[in-house]
């Protein structure tokens, strides 16, 4: 990084907490300031030397630096000796003294300097912001689709499960037949049971339902994600926003939210589901000639 | 006293000739049954089965009739014909003058729901239902209102030893009980006949007198026409008349020649007609 200029780059004078910024006199001396994590992992203290590409540098000062940000940071002419690489920058921040001229300034850069990336601030915010969104949508097409799974589950379930107990009762049906039930009074009789035992079922489940948002409220769970400065060739900042800045940490408290609809729909279809494949079960069962439905059991 | 079966038809076998010393008191002379030619077979082409093969019988009114033979010779099979709960292939079974063979789904409905009552070897009561509830199940065809249903299966349990179960579910009663609760659902709707399909046969010996000496107590009180269906002598031997079943075809026989039946053989002597 280069020194003249503290206030533009990825480490300003003000993010160093114990010992100095580099001087101009640093420029090409063995000399580094290292992140505060980094100094805490390998237990380095201001005075410390530590080793780059085989050179002994010593550590001038420990700055708090965002996550995602560089360990190890370097005075431009001594990382240029050190990697071989005199003359060259992969990273040249500028700043503009008016917010309103950085577009300008932007498409400025970007022709005299052809092949060059030029990121703003802007664009960042842009980059972030629209992560963001996407994980925001993400998580909403989630949890519709997860709720329409659940309905489309609870749908299959309540059908199948009515289905097999129809099933199970071709004898009772047999002889209901045969002391005289005709095969209306039968499916109703089925229906009806359908009918009890869905709204029963749907009350538990909205009680069991609520009692496990109320749960998951209470212990509230949740989820931390930080997006960093991103690391861009050509980058370019502001005088209002360091690079740092563009970090944000994101806290996503997982909640279960309650809505009447759908827990009226999952119900709805819970029944509907018992309701037809009872139905359809029951008419099946009670159609056949009570002969053969007690045959069948004999 | 010896008297001549009340049969419409000539007598076809030797033993078709007396009903012994058994009480003929309730029988009219009126058949309440009149099978003609009856066949019912199962299934079609090389599988088909023939169950019955031609079946001529009358039943009088208030008759005592046991059906005997070998397994898979057609007994339940003619049984859930006499019920309506089975159309014959061909041939007519008259029953107090209308043919069930060719009687709309609907008639053969009401018939079941107040004509005839079943009971089954395996008691077929429906497990989620009290006694009284069973019993009551019987009523409901008719439309009968819910107090008296329960007024009815009340009386009726109680007359049949159970008064102090009506409240219980099945599975809380012993297999006695529960084929008593059966045979109060069969009779609850006073149907003219009582259609029992092995009714002893998941009983054991000591209730299965009990079973046999009701259901023959609430015939003669109640002067129906018993048609039973079993394997067991003892039983057959209180009926007035015995139906064998052979190869399909029915000979008649009386109660003193009614034999343990197995299901590879028949020992009784009879001329199937």
């Amino acid at each position: 990084m280069q020194i003249s200029s503290s206030d533009v780059g990825p480490l300003s004078s003000s993010q160093v907490t114990q010992g100095s910024y580099f001087t101009q006199a640093d420029n090409t001396a063995k000399v580094a300031i290292v992140s505060s994590s980094y100094a805490t992992q390998h237990d380095v203290k201001v005075g410390s030397d530590i080793t780059v590409a085989s050179n002994t540098l010593s550590v001038i000062g420990i700055a708090q630096v965002p996550s995602g940000g560089a360990e190890v940071y370097l005075p431009l002419g001594t990382a240029q000796s050190l990697s071989g690489l005199n003359g060259d920058v992969t990273t040249i921040f500028v700043s503009a003294s008016s917010a309103s001229g950085v577009s300008s300034l932007a498409s400025s850069i970007e022709k005299a300097v052809p092949g060059s990336t030029v990121a703003t601030s802007e664009s960042l915010a842009n980059q972030v912001s629209g992560s963001l969104q996407s994980a925001s949508s993400l998580a909403t097409s989630l949890g519709k689709w997860v709720s329409i799974a659940a309905l489309a589950v609870a749908f299959v379930v309540a059908a199948l499960l009515m289905m097999a107990t129809v099933s199970r009762r071709v004898r009772e049906f047999g002889t209901l037949k045969a002391i005289g039930w005709r095969t209306r009074r039968i499916v109703g009789q089925v229906i009806g049971e359908g009918l009890v035992i869905g709204i029963t079922g749907g009350i538990a489940g909205i009680v069991l339902g609520i009692a496990g948002a109320e749960v998951i409220s209470a212990v509230s769970p949740s989820l931390s994600a930080t997006t960093g400065a991103p690391a861009v060739n050509g980058a370019f900042a502001s005088t209002f926003h360091h690079a740092a800045d563009a970090a944000h940490t994101v806290l996503v408290h997982l909640s279960a939210p309650l809505e009447g609809g759908t827990l009226a729909v999952a119900v709805a279809l819970a029944l509907a589901g018992g309701l037809i494949a009872g139905a359809f079960g029951a008419w099946r069962a009670a159609r056949m000639r009570p002969a053969a439905a007690l045959r069948r059991i004999a | 006293m010896s008297t001549q079966i009340p049969s419409p038809r000539t007598p076809t076998t030797a033993v078709e000739q007396s009903h012994g010393d058994k009480d003929m008191h309730q029988m009219n002379g009126k058949n309440i049954y009149e099978l003609n030619g009856v066949h019912k077979h199962f299934g079609k082409g090389v599988d088909s089965v023939h169950a019955l093969a031609g079946v001529d019988l009358d039943i009088a009114d208030g008759e005592f009739l046991a059906i005997q033979g070998p397994t898979g010779q057609g007994k339940s099979t003619l049984l859930l014909l006499l019920g309506g709960l089975d159309r014959p292939s061909a041939g007519s079974i008259r029953f107090d003058g209308r043919d069930l063979a060719t009687l709309s789904e609907r008639e053969l409905v009401e018939l079941r729901g107040s004509a005839f009552g079943f009971v089954f070897q395996s008691f077929n009561l429906i497990p989620t239902l009290t006694a009284k509830e069973n019993v009551e199940t019987a009523l409901v065809p008719a439309r009968t209102p819910s107090h008296e249903r329960q007024q009815r299966a009340r009386e009726l349990l109680g007359e049949l030893g159970l008064g102090d179960r009506a409240e219980h579910l099945p599975s809380e009663l012993s297999g006695g009980q529960q084929q008593r609760v059966a045979i109060a659902r069969a009779l609850v709707k006073n149907p003219k006949v009582l259609l029992a399909d092995e009714p002893t046969g998941n009983l054991d010996e000591e209730m299965r007198d009990e079973i046999v000496a009701l259901l023959e107590r609430l015939w003669r009180e109640r002067g129906l026409t018993l048609i039973t269906v079993t394997h067991d002598s003892s039983v057959a031997r209180r009926a007035q008349r015995i139906a064998v079943i052979t190869g399909g075809r029915v000979g008649l026989g009386a109660p003193q020649q009614a034999v343990e039946v197995s299901a590879d053989g028949l020992d009784l002597a009879l001329v199937a007609h």
